[in-house]
């Protein structure tokens, strides 16, 4: 009996050895497009088209079954963001799905026109398509499934002088210049220019009075 | 008519020559006034002690002007009441007094000149003759220079006060560097603490680089919703009794529109892994920005559950927004925490298990897939020697709303070795430890209402059921060959499961979370542990080194 229950052990052994080799699956690839605001918010949308298997899998870990868990799972791995409005649209007849949020603190404005944008991008080398885009891919590990993602992110028109860098933590940064808005207003924020040119027009404005004054006495 | 100026007239007002008059002849280029005795106008030494000694001069200008000026005197010069410095011309009938209070006398000219702004008097225009014969009214004030000197006069004051106006302009209308600078800032603070925290996992909480810094301990969200920026945004925390003020992130700006985000990755002193027991703690926020040049602040307190070092909560979300088994298993990454394969009791534990149980060989060298089921077989068989007794799956999340079993009392491999009793999901943890203190690559499966342990070898699995002992498991007390090939079979429906994406069947790859930042607690030497263990492996001993039927039937085969 025993040598029985070692070999059928054995047996067992072997064929999930033998079935791990063949278990190279097609991985999901999913597309996700990134749009910058000229505030440093940003509107994600991602879509992906699945097969047969790919797509029971998805829906009862993350899909129309636990959408849920998705939305946490996404707030999870983006934990340097703030993530909010979150929808998922799912088609059934087409084994595909669009899923769009919006994320508070992608970029920090760190004065002179220079801003700093951090996306929650590792281990992949962003590709710069045009003077205000780029593109990564990611591959990520979901368990029994890889997952591609085809990434590409558009910041506002008018950034120039785009450049990658990483931090401390390895993730990718994205700096670039873009001139704020230019508007006519009354004086800075703290008011400063229009105190400054109320005390120098004052003073002329004396300097004149004075003058005035000393001429129609003589 | 001509009219020639042909001298000077002093006329004294008051001092000590008051009521006199002294004349000068015209030709004189200058009179000199002073104590002085070479002065023309010359006052007593003794007693006009206000009038310095070359106080002033009256000088006849190249241009048929006539000028005073002040010699840097003591007490100054005033003509017509106002006090003058440097030069000032003087025309006939103003008052000149030297010093405040001092003597004071009428300059005059005789004949006076007749100024040619009177259109009535007529007068004669001698051709100019010389140096200064230019006694010729014209000569004395010209009537286009008076119109120029006039003009002069009130071009400045006008100048000054277009001046103002244009500075006034550009300081209202000035274009600013950062858009909708205009106004305040206005700060809306948002923060999403953790309710509670597992002191097992404070090098977790600690790290922003582990598991991708999924697991922050609290989450500031800062916006500006006013329409002016805010700067030197700093965001500080402290925890009273474990962590001082510490500064979490700092922001130069935050634009109108614009908003940061600041994970907190606290960093609790080790002593937390003591805690035995659950106590309420708080985390305390400030957050300063200046606004508008002034600096404002807020603050915030915000209550939470440290939980004792033994608790395991299976996850972190909200009970009433737990609607699916993966959400119940929310923290499976976080198990890791409790396999603690550097402790120096489970590594004096594996190394009595080798020696007692698999007659000293040893699995970690090898990416062998039988040695290693030797040595999983080998370690279930040290806890069936030892009586080790499965205490069923109480505690363990049984179905979705199972509030009460989100959270558990996990023993630590240590406390399972030394009490020799476990759950599925400590004795799980117990095999992890064991594993990895080898150098393999423990995994842990879990299925609805109970986990077990296996290992990842050339990317494959292999699984033991550990429960198969004493207790509430199987039914009977299994062999090692027995608890192995079960642990298989489920291993097989576990796959089956997974890969069809049915809820409640995960895995968890110790040492990958290992390598993803997800450190284990750090535990110090126990003596008293150390002599339990002696004991069981006294026990051990006692059926000799394990016999695998594998090996005979591979023999057979």
């Amino acid at each position: 009996m025993k040598n029985l229950v070692a070999l059928i052990a054995l047996v067992v052994v072997t064929t999930l050895l033998a079935m791990g080799q063949q278990t190279v699956k097609e991985p999901l690839i999913f597309n996700s497009e990134a749009h910058i605001d000229s505030a440093g918010n940003a509107t994600f949308v991602i879509s992906g088209k699945l097969n047969a298997m790919q797509w029971q899998w998805w829906n009862y870990s993350y899909g129309a079954g636990n959408a849920s868990n998705l939305k946490r799972n996404i707030e999870k791995s983006l934990s340097s963001l703030y993530l909010f409005d979150f929808k998922y649209e799912p088609n059934e007849m087409d084994r595909s799905f669009r899923l769009t949020y919006k994320a508070k603190g992608v970029v920090r404005y760190l004065g002179k026109d220079n801003w700093l944008a951090e996306l929650g991008l590792r281990e992949t080398q962003p590709i710069k398509i045009t003077e205000n885009s780029f593109t990564a891919t990611l591959s990520q590990n979901m368990g029994y499934n890889v997952l591609q993602t085809n990434m590409r992110v558009t910041l506002p028109a008018d950034v120039t002088g785009m450049e990658f860098d990483k931090d401390e933590f390895n993730y990718v940064t994205i700096q670039y210049k873009r001139p704020t808005e230019r508007v006519t207003t009354v004086g800075d924020a703290g008011m400063k220019t229009a105190g400054y040119s109320l005390l120098g027009a004052a003073l002329l404005s004396m300097a004149g009075v004075v003058l005035l004054r000393k001429q129609s006495h003589s | 008519m001509e009219r020639t100026v042909k001298q000077y007239q002093i006329k004294y007002k008051g001092g000590t020559k008051a009521n006199q008059m002294e004349t000068f002849d015209f030709t004189l280029p200058e009179l000199r006034i002073g104590r002085d005795p070479q002065s023309e106008i010359r006052f007593d030494p003794e007693r006009e002690l206000v009038v310095s000694r070359q106080h002033a001069r009256i000088v006849r200008q190249p241009d048929g002007r006539i000028t005073i000026e002040d010699n840097r005197s003591r007490n100054g010069l005033y003509v017509n009441g106002r006090r003058i410095t440097g030069s000032t011309e003087l025309s006939p009938g103003d008052e000149v007094q030297l010093g405040n209070n001092g003597p004071t006398f009428i300059f005059d000219l005789d004949p006076r000149p007749v100024p040619v702004a009177m259109p009535t008097q007529v007068i004669d225009i001698p051709s100019p003759t010389g140096v200064f014969d230019a006694q010729q009214v014209m000569d004395y004030v010209p009537a286009g220079r008076q119109r120029a000197k006039t003009i002069g006069w009130f071009a400045i004051p006008v100048v000054f006060l277009l001046a103002a106006a244009a500075v006034l302009w550009m300081g209202f209308t000035r274009e600013t560097a950062v858009s909708k600078m205009v106004g305040d800032g206005e700060l809306d603070i948002q923060i999403f603490p953790l309710q509670a925290m597992m002191p097992a996992a404070y090098k977790v909480y600690a790290n922003p680089m582990a598991l991708d810094g999924r697991f922050y301990f609290c989450k500031v969200v800062v916006d500006n919703k006013g329409s002016g920026e805010l700067q030197d945004v700093k965001v500080d925390y402290s925890v009273p009794g474990y962590i001082d003020w510490t500064t979490a992130d700092e922001i130069r700006y935050i634009l109108p529109g614009g908003a940061s985000v600041v994970a907190i990755y606290p960093q609790f002193p080790q002593r937390v892994v003591e805690k035995t027991t659950q106590s309420s703690e708080r985390m305390q926020i400030r957050i300063t920005y200046m606004n508008s040049g002034k600096l404002e602040k807020y603050e915030k307190t915000y209550p939470f559950q440290m939980l004792s070092r033994n608790d395991y909560m299976y996850t972190n979300i909200p009970v009433n927004e737990i609607r699916g088994q993966q959400d119940m298993e929310d923290n499976n990454d976080l198990a890791p925490v409790f396999i603690t394969p550097q402790d120096p009791i489970v590594k004096y534990y594996t190394q009595q298990v080798q020696e007692k149980v698999l007659g000293g060989a040893t699995a970690g060298v090898s990416q062998n897939p039988q040695e290693v089921v030797r040595f999983m077989m080998g370690v279930y068989e040290a806890t069936r020697r030892t009586g080790m007794v499965y205490s069923g799956t109480s505690g363990a999340q049984q179905e979705i709303g199972d509030i009460v079993s989100t959270q558990q009392k996990v023993r630590l491999p240590r406390e399972v070795i030394t009490g020799n009793t476990g759950l599925c999901i400590e004795m799980a943890f117990l095999y992890a430890s064991v594993f990895a203190s080898e150098g393999l690559d423990p995994v842990i499966f879990f299925v609805p209402g109970h986990a077990y342990p296996g290992v990842r070898v050339n990317g494959q699995y292999l699984a033991i059921e550990a429960t198969a002992v004493g207790g509430a498991g199987l039914g009977y007390i299994a062999t090692a060959d027995q608890a192995f090939e079960t642990g298989m079979k489920q291993l097989n429906e576990f796959m089956q499961k997974a890969q069809q994406g049915a809820p409640g069947y995960s895995l968890i790859d110790v040492k990958q979370l290992i390598n993803s930042g997800v450190h284990p607690m750090e535990l110090t030497d126990d003596n008293f542990m150390r002599i339990k263990v002696d004991q069981l492996a006294q026990r051990m001993a006692l059926g000799g080194p394990l016999v695998f039927q594998q090996q005979q039937t591979q023999q057979q085969l």
